[in-house]
């Protein structure tokens, strides 16, 4: 069934290919194909995987229409094998309005790679952060309300359904076996599909000469899980459940321009956040504090097609409890080099993630060649180190990575 | 009717010969803040392709389209990729600044990320433009007086008579020692421009092979700019241009930007 569903489509698409000079239906997409082996015994396959992405899109005056739809073929976790939306959504925009509704990805925040008030597009992480930063991003279905100006924007999000970061499963190399540590996982908390656990909020940016900055607001949900902890009175054994619970948060972005550098910044105040316990700690229950997340940054342009960016980010936790399983602070910076050689064919780059208090640290480095205006080659590698931490865990899945894609 | 006396006559020569004399004592500066000032309308609406052609021949094409509006003597631009497949969607947008102290706003919006980035307005001056020949300098963005001009001399080229002008950067803040540009005496456009590094080696030259008057405005619309060292070349083929069309404020803001397409 899934063949015919996926012949079909392609079908469509190649109709609206054949037909887009008169219909003005454009079609886009790539196809990419993703091998990665860890460099540490076992030396075994951490991801194969080969990918159709079919991108559809037609302007109308003011109105606009956007699809994009992924056929994946996943040999190491052969259930993620499949066809999907990926995002369709409807746009308009008048001269001093639009909208935007259905499945999108929407992006907030001045930051790279860390989330501060960037949280209403949820993470997929069946691979953690080893693969490429726009396919770690997931739509969510929603409407976005535009007001703007020539030098401001009121966005205003609702987002009637919730959906949860996607974590690694157990049989997945990235995944946490709680078998192994004497726990049984239950099935995830989470809101139900109803008109009160909306999700809704909105942000007002300002781009003027030399700054943006923005305010922010928005009634959320924690999309990555806190866990709680039980013992079952019959079996004895500890139980660990997934829970999603409210979160609100205020917050304020900008980004300066100063010369050849960029400075950045990004603060929020969350309310009422969740916390999980300790497993020691298990009949605390889940915490609530307030925190403040905040992030400072600087990109440097310096010329020669080298980019250099770092950031600083803490979690500071407030009324903090030492039965919390985080840290009062969690401090995280990153740091990111990049240079365009060979007439920018040749693209070599690095970003790194270090987790300071645990010493902890991820980077992933890569080389991308252009082998023709369609087609790129790359390769890299995946350096996690560590022994404890949210990098440092993974510090036997250090992998070598090859990638191939022919964009169209 | 009156006939001219001989004062009269006398005096109109005299006037003829001043004119001509300032005309022809124009300094290296006039001249480049003449071609500087050439009419181009108000607002610009384009299609350019550009060929990036290496020393085994193998060519790659990038297809922007842009529109630009001049408010006073500031200017802003919103530019999308069309080609190659991989870019598509790539928007640049810029507000420059005549002020030199004021720093030009550029932002960057990359589609596969959906996410917007202002980016450095100043150091992209130098950088090579998507891995063409040109600098963002040599796309027009330079002002006059970053440099020192100096009338050298007149010269034929392919049969329209130029001036030859040296300019030399009054900092040592950029790419080149200097730069000799031919300047139709016509129409004030270049025709020809040869760089120099800073070994004072001839780095690059660029040809202007056509110039064409669109909507009663100069433009060139094919030019070749020959890095002789990166043994390169990139071709820029002005596709489509029109002048004056009406572009609402609203195409030059970061939420036009992100859309990625234009109406």
């Amino acid at each position: 069934m899934k063949t015919v569903t996926f012949i079909i489509i392609l079908i469509l698409i190649s109709y609206c290919g054949f037909t887009q000079e008169n219909d003005k239906i454009k079609v886009k997409g790539f196809i990419d194909t993703y091998h990665a082996v860890r460099i540490d015994n076992p030396n075994d396959f951490m991801a194969s995987r080969s990918r159709f992405r079919g991108e559809l899109e037609k302007v109308n005056g003011n109105s606009y229409f956007f699809v994009s739809i992924n056929a994946l073929h996943n040999n190491v976790l052969p259930e993620l094998s499949k066809i999907q939306f990926r995002e369709a959504y409807m746009e308009y925009t008048g001269n001093t309005w639009g909208f935007k509704a259905g499945r999108q990805i929407i992006i907030w925040g001045k930051a790279d790679g860390l989330k501060v008030t960037d949280v209403i597009s949820p993470m997929d992480l069946t691979e953690f952060l080893a693969q490429d930063y726009d396919d770690i991003r997931m739509p969510v279905n929603g409407i976005v309300f535009s007001k703007f100006s020539k030098n401001w924007e009121l966005d205003l999000v609702c987002v009637p359904v919730f959906e949860s970061y996607i974590l690694p499963g157990t049989n997945n190399p990235w995944g946490m076996d709680y078998a192994e540590l004497g726990l049984v996982e239950d099935e995830a908390l989470t809101p139900d599909f109803k008109l009160t656990n909306i999700e809704y909020g909105g942000k007002l940016s300002f781009y003027l000469s030399g700054i943006d900055f923005d305010i922010s607001a928005l009634n959320t949900w924690n999309k990555a899980p806190v866990y709680s902890y039980y013992i079952n009175d019959s079996t004895d054994i500890m139980h660990i459940r997934p829970e999603h619970h409210r979160l609100g948060f205020v917050g304020a972005g900008f980004s300066k321009s100063l010369s050849a550098f960029i400075i950045k910044g990004e603060s929020a105040f969350y309310f009422d956040k969740k916390f999980s316990p300790k497993p020691k700690n298990y009949e605390a229950g889940l915490l609530e504090s307030n925190s403040i997340n905040y992030l400072l940054g600087i990109d440097w342009y310096p010329g020669n097609e080298w980019t250099i960016t770092g950031q600083f980010s803490d979690e500071y936790i407030l009324e903090y409890s030492n039965e919390n399983a985080l840290n009062e602070h969690t401090y995280i910076s990153t740091l990111g080099v990049s240079k365009k050689l060979l007439h920018s064919t040749l693209s070599l780059s690095t970003f790194g993630y270090f987790g300071l208090n645990e010493g902890d640290f991820f980077n992933r480095t890569s080389a991308d060649y252009s082998l023709s205006d369609n087609i790129h080659a790359m390769i890299g590698y995946d350096w996690f180190r560590g022994d404890s931490g949210v990098f440092g865990r993974y510090n036997k899945n250090s992998q070598m990575w090859v990638k191939a894609k022919f964009s169209f | 009717m009156k006939i001219p006396t001989v004062k009269s006559l006398i005096l109109v020569l005299s006037f003829i010969t001043i004119a001509q004399l300032s005309y022809s004592q124009q300094t290296g500066r006039d001249i480049m803040l003449k071609v500087d000032e050439c009419p181009d309308g108000d607002t610009r609406k384009s299609v350019m392709t550009m060929e990036l052609i290496n020393k085994r021949g193998r060519k790659r094409v990038r297809t922007m389209l842009s529109y630009s509006k001049d408010y006073g003597k500031d200017k802003k631009t919103i530019m999308f990729f069309q080609r190659p497949a991989d870019v598509k969607g790539t928007g640049f947008l810029t507000w420059d600044y005549n002020d030199e102290s004021k720093t030009d706003d550029r932002w960057l919006y990359l589609p596969a990320m959906k996410k917007t980035r202002r980016i450095s307005g100043t150091s992209a001056k130098k950088e090579y433009f998507m891995g063409s020949d040109f600098t963002y300098d040599d796309m027009g963005n330079r002002d006059v007086d970053s440099d020192k001009h100096k009338l050298i001399r007149e010269e034929t080229v392919n049969g329209q008579l130029c001036w030859v002008i040296e300019s030399t950067p009054k900092l040592n803040d950029g790419l080149y020692s200097k730069n000799i540009s031919w300047i139709r005496k016509d129409n004030y456009m270049a025709v020809m421009v040869k760089y120099y590094d800073m070994q004072g080696a001839l780095l690059k030259l660029l040809e202007v092979n056509q110039i064409k008057k669109i909507d009663g405005f100069w433009v060139a619309t094919e030019m070749i700019m020959t890095h002789h060292q990166r043994n390169h070349k990139t071709i820029i083929l002005l596709e489509s241009m029109t002048y004056n069309v009406p572009i609402d404020e609203s195409v030059f803001t970061v939420n036009s930007l992100e859309k990625g397409y234009l109406q």
